[in-house]
């Protein structure tokens, strides 16, 4: 779909100001969704660029007000699933972003309960656990959902239903389970 | 799903905090300095023709608006409140821009999330709105009359108009109107305050103050908006109304507001925001005002019978007025009697013809 831009005829000032204002509304949302899903903080400074580069390019196609996050969302998810393929592009515009990255970010380690937890969610299906952390991690509803993964409302609920289903067996099953070592949430094969 | 949230392994504001604002406005610099693929419907070349590319204009110096350090940054960066700006000078909107008096506009707006968007940008591209306390409100208000009567509703249909145009001293001091073609202004008949002697200034239903000072100093991010909303209907409850702070309630509290202040743009926006982001308000796509006009606007129903239309110029995003109808036959017992409406009936109308700030009274925007 491609939206109107708005003020008619783009100037590139405009064109440039529309991106600012997608940007300044959407890092830090691409940025922490980047960060949930790779313990690698070089890959997350790549998939913020490479998901803002992509808007930067296609701003025609980025729907205004919040559905831009939603479309942000659907890029950056993209973005990772080709980084897991191996398709990963370094890019240069983000070294700034990777130096701070790397130096301050440090996955979360679990333990207890919580490394129950997170033992359970990651032996799901890499679908169901998209869905539930796009609802537990994004704080989005089913329809915000359904416009990020491109499918319908009554989808996601069907969907997100099963998923909330085979994560609650797994994490019964692990609690039945000892005690098992500390465990990080993400090691980059999240996309 | 409470499991899933004790497991994220960093919320948007640590990540945030992580990266200083200087990392990604270099990130953003260069995004817009690269090319961008010629794309259908897209004038391939800028006005005055020449081979730029696109964002690489030299000279242009990035910087973050608000360089806060630490912690309170990354709160600002969190919200989305960063802003980049460069030196080629403020957006240039289709309309207005060789006008000053005239409101920019981004064209109509056809959805709920369209109209927050082209208002915000709009009323951004606009002067900032503080009037000062010997300025003058104006406002020219259609209001809809029953030969049948009414009290808080009209009791038959809407066969009478009322125009009255008004002025009202921002410091509400004195105000002043029309009458027999002469312009009569007197002193505020508003309670006065024991402590100043001046006249007090009413206060709209759910809100503490109306005050322009108090009104600029709203967030206008929708959803900081809601919640100071919310606070404020558990300490400014509405006396008429059983709606209390749940999402109705801010309905009633943003319409009060929108039909009692001539408000700041970017507050009106920002109300805009307020009531797209609510699931039970619907955004409507055609909506006409007393004065015949064509508008959009936001709507609820409340009680299962009351339809409540906020008018929006779809253009210059301005409030417009209101449309009252009730949607099904409804039968309203109170200590003050009892009253039937039939399905379709138009409650209240009003249409807001003109508004703004003048210097003295008389005087129009």
């Amino acid at each position: 779909m491609r939206y109107p831009h708005p003020g008619g005829p783009a100037g590139s000032d405009e064109r440039r100001r529309r991106f600012e204002e997608v940007y300044a509304a959407n890092c830090a949302p691409i940025l922490g969704y980047a960060l949930r899903r790779t313990d690698n903080p070089d890959d997350a400074a790549d998939v913020i660029a490479e998901t803002f580069l992509t808007a930067w390019r296609r701003l025609d196609a980025v729907p205004p007000g919040d559905q831009a996050r939603l479309w942000l969302y659907g890029v950056a998810r993209r973005v990772l699933a080709n980084h897991r393929r191996g398709e990963r592009r370094r890019i240069a515009a983000a070294d700034r972003l990777r130096a701070q990255l790397a130096a301050r970010y440090q996955p979360p380690e679990y333990t207890g309960e919580l490394a129950d937890i997170a033992a359970a969610f990651r032996s799901l299906p890499e679908p169901d656990r998209e869905l539930l952390a796009l609802v537990g991690w994004e704080g989005l509803d089913h329809g915000q959902v359904a416009a990020v993964l491109g499918c319908s409302r009554n989808a996601v609920r069907i969907r997100l239903h099963r998923a909330r289903r085979r994560f609650a067996d797994a994490h019964a099953s692990r609690q039945a389970m000892p005690s098992p070592a500390p465990v990080h949430i993400t090691h980059g094969d999240f996309a | 799903m409470n499991q899933i949230r004790r497991i994220s392994p960093v919320s948007d504001a640590d990540a945030a905090r992580m990266v200083r604002g200087d990392a990604l406005a270099d990130l953003a610099g260069q995004i817009v300095a690269t090319p961008v693929p010629e794309q259908s419907g897209r004038p391939a070349a800028r006005a005055g023709g020449g081979s730029r590319r696109p964002g690489s204009s030299r000279g242009r110096r990035w910087r973050l608006v608000v360089p806060v350090a630490g912690v309170a940054a990354a709160a600002i960066i969190a919200t989305g409140v960063i802003v980049l700006h460069g030196s080629s000078g403020p957006a240039k909107p289709t309309v207005g821009a060789s006008h000053p008096d005239a409101v920019p506009s981004f064209g109509p707006a056809g959805t709920a999330a369209q109209l927050v968007d082209y208002a915000t940008r709009s009323a951004a591209a606009r002067p900032p709105f503080n009037p000062r306390p010997h300025d003058w409100v104006y406002t020219d208000v259609l209001q809809a009359t029953s030969s049948a009567g009414g009290g808080g509703y009209l009791a038959g249909p809407p066969n009478g108009r009322a125009e009255q145009k008004t002025w009202v001293r921002v410091d509400y001091q004195k105000y002043a109107y029309i009458e027999g073609g002469k312009l009569v202004i007197k002193p505020s008949d508003a309670p006065v305050s024991t402590k100043t002697g001046q006249a007090v200034l009413p206060v709209p239903f759910g809100w503490p103050s109306a005050s322009y000072a108090y009104l600029n100093s709203l967030p206008t991010n929708p959803a900081q908006l809601t919640a100071v909303i919310r606070h404020n209907l558990t300490t400014q409850p509405n006396p008429i109304g059983t709606e209390g702070t749940g999402n109705l309630g801010v309905f009633n509290a943003v319409q009060t507001l929108m039909q009692n202040v001539v408000l700041p743009p970017r507050l009106l926006a920002a109300l805009y925001g307020v009531l797209a982001s609510d699931p039970g308000v619907h955004f409507e796509r055609s909506v006409t005002d007393l004065d015949g006009r064509t508008g959009v606007g936001f709507s609820t129903v409340q009680e299962s019978y009351l339809k409540e239309q906020i008018v929006v110029n779809p253009k210059t995003y301005a409030y417009m007025g209101y449309v009252d109808v009730a949607v099904r036959a409804h039968t309203s017992t109170a200590l003050d009697g009892t009253a039937h409406f039939h399905k379709g009936q138009v409650l209240g109308w009003q249409a807001m013809l003109a508004s703004g700030i003048v210097a003295k009274p008389g005087q129009l925007p």
